[in-house]
């Protein structure tokens, strides 16, 4: 399976018409559902959740999609902003029981192959990821995950460049202060 | 143990990949597909209840007014509907308006009105009738009398049926009279028409033809013999005034004199008639308010007319016709006593 970055998104091959939702949906769900288990830190519950909404976004906006080649590039944009956009909701009172219940589920998430220091480390990571606010963790993971560009991230979510480069100098920081080792921003 | 950010991460990303797409999504999703046909369906079904039921409620039984639309009343105002659509004025004066038509029908007392599918009925008494002039093409307004119709697209004009006859004048543009003999009579401003029409004259030639009818003539045609051109007024209402008068037949010679373009005269029938101390005050106010509008609208008076509706208002505080007084004294610039007096 392909790492799932926005380059290999972009080479996908393209869906010729007609354009159906069923094509859509065979063509992008696994990856729509990855990048919303990067965002969630690891949570299949939420990531469905996230997955749904993108995908029925889609199912209302594929008649007037306004360049249905760029449907990866416009998948990522809709995951990353709606999930933003949960996480941010998550914040509210009635997401910290949430957020409570789901750390307890979020115990196999490492890869079962690894060493048990290195399966450690990347349960530790995700743990990490999950306490960075709603930006900070949709910058961090498109930065990580994504190799993406500052001005990418800017596209991507809306924001200004210098705003971004705000989120991922903070979220460097916190991670930083969990005890990592991170090199500095490229 | 490593401490390296990227590559825990990394290592972490490699377990989420390795995750399989959970078949309740698809699942969930095509739910919602089918939640999204159902709820359009349920919308468009109670789309479609609305419009039959708006069209049941439009369809339903007619109300009394049956299409008239009741625009204004007099405050003595005393009418009867005596059928769907068929309105009597006892006392006082009322404003209708047709649903079909852009215009005023004024029901004077003793009036009765019909509203038929062809259009409105004059069973009796005095009606004013207003009609805004229609587009190029449109069918003419009719107004049914007892033996024809008026065809009009566009004018003013007064309607009186009698028991056995009618009369009607005409104010302003154009209107046919169609007889229900098929004879037609064009009539333009200041002309009036009496009906039964006289029947028509027997042709002079041998061979024995059909009595030959006028056709509607797009010009103004010459005066029907039952029109009465400009002239002096019909000497038997001019002429025969008792002391005792009634308002009515004030009013209808005023109107006559009114078609007829003899402002002047209009408004010194009514000033004397205004000096009459037998006067019922409701008669009063509407001889004081036929004045005014004569000085106003007609006769282009405006520091007389200014002057009249600051003594009808002192005489008539709250009176009936205040909102179209206020509507003249707004168009004459009345609001300003000082003005007045300039020309």
């Amino acid at each position: 399976m392909p790492s799932g970055s926005y380059a290999l998104v972009m080479a996908a091959p393209a869906i010729k018409a007609p354009l159906t939702f069923e094509a859509c949906y065979a063509a992008h769900a696994e990856r729509v559902y990855h990048w919303c288990l990067r965002l969630s830190g690891g949570d299949p519950s939420w990531a469905q959740d996230v997955a749904h909404d993108v995908f029925v976004r889609l199912l209302e906006q594929l008649p007037t999609l306004s360049d249905p080649d760029d449907l990866g590039g416009w998948l990522y944009r809709v995951t990353m902003n709606l999930g933003v956009s949960r996480l941010r909701r998550d914040r509210a009172f009635s997401g910290l029981l949430r957020r409570v219940r789901r750390r307890e589920r979020l115990q196999a998430a490492p890869p079962p192959d690894l060493a048990y220091e290195r399966r450690e480390a990347a349960a530790a990571a995700l743990a990490t990821l999950r306490e960075l606010p709603a930006r900070e963790r949709a910058v961090a993971c498109m930065k990580l995950f994504d190799g993406k560009s500052q001005l990418e991230i800017a596209t991507v979510l809306g924001l200004s460049k210098g705003y971004v480069s705000k989120l991922v100098a903070r979220a460097w920081e916190r991670i930083r202060q969990a005890g990592w080792e991170l090199d500095d921003v490229a | 143990m490593s401490r390296d950010f990227r590559t825990a991460i990394t290592d972490a990303d490699r377990g989420l990949e390795a995750q399989p797409l959970p078949p309740q999504l698809k699942a969930r999703l095509e739910r919602r597909a089918r939640g999204t046909r159902v709820r359009a369906l349920a919308v468009a079904a109670v789309a479609l209840g609305l419009a039959v039921l708006a069209l049941a409620l439009r369809a339903r039984t007619p109300g009394p007014l049956a299409g008239f639309n009741l625009l204004s009343g007099s405050r003595d105002l005393r009418a009867q509907l005596l059928a769907p659509g068929e309105v009597r004025v006892e006392v006082g004066t009322c404003t209708l308006a047709d649903a079909r038509w852009r215009g005023t029908l004024e029901l004077l007392p003793a009036s009765r009105v019909r509203r038929e599918p062809e259009g409105v009925r004059v069973l009796q008494g005095t009606v004013r009738v207003a009609v805004e002039k229609r587009a190029p093409g449109a069918q003419p307004v009719r107004i049914l009398v007892s033996h024809g119709a008026l065809e009009v697209m566009g004018t003013r004009f007064q309607v009186s049926q009698r028991a056995q006859d009618g009369e009607v004048n005409l104010a302003e543009g154009a209107l046919r009279f169609v007889g229900a003999d098929g004879q037609q009579v064009m009539l333009s401003a200041g002309q009036s028409l009496r009906w039964p029409l006289p029947a028509p004259s027997p042709a002079p030639a041998a061979p024995p033809r059909p009595a030959p009818v006028p056709a509607p003539t797009p010009t103004r045609p010459p005066p029907h013999p039952a029109a009465r051109p400009l002239g002096p007024p019909p000497a038997p209402a001019a002429a025969a005034a008792p002391p005792a008068e009634a308002p009515e037949a004030i009013f209808e010679r005023v109107a006559a004199l009114r078609t007829r373009s003899r402002f002047s005269e209009a408004a010194a029938e009514l000033e004397r008639a205004l000096r009459r101390p037998d006067l019922a005050p409701a008669a009063r106010e509407r001889l004081d308010f036929e004045l005014g509008s004569v000085l106003s609208d007609h006769l282009h008076d405006r520091a007389r007319a200014c002057a009249h509706w600051r003594a009808h208002r002192h005489e008539f505080p709250a009176g009936r016709y205040d909102r179209e007084i206020d509507r003249v004294e707004r168009r004459l610039g009345c609001s300003n006593p000082a003005q007045e007096s300039l020309p």
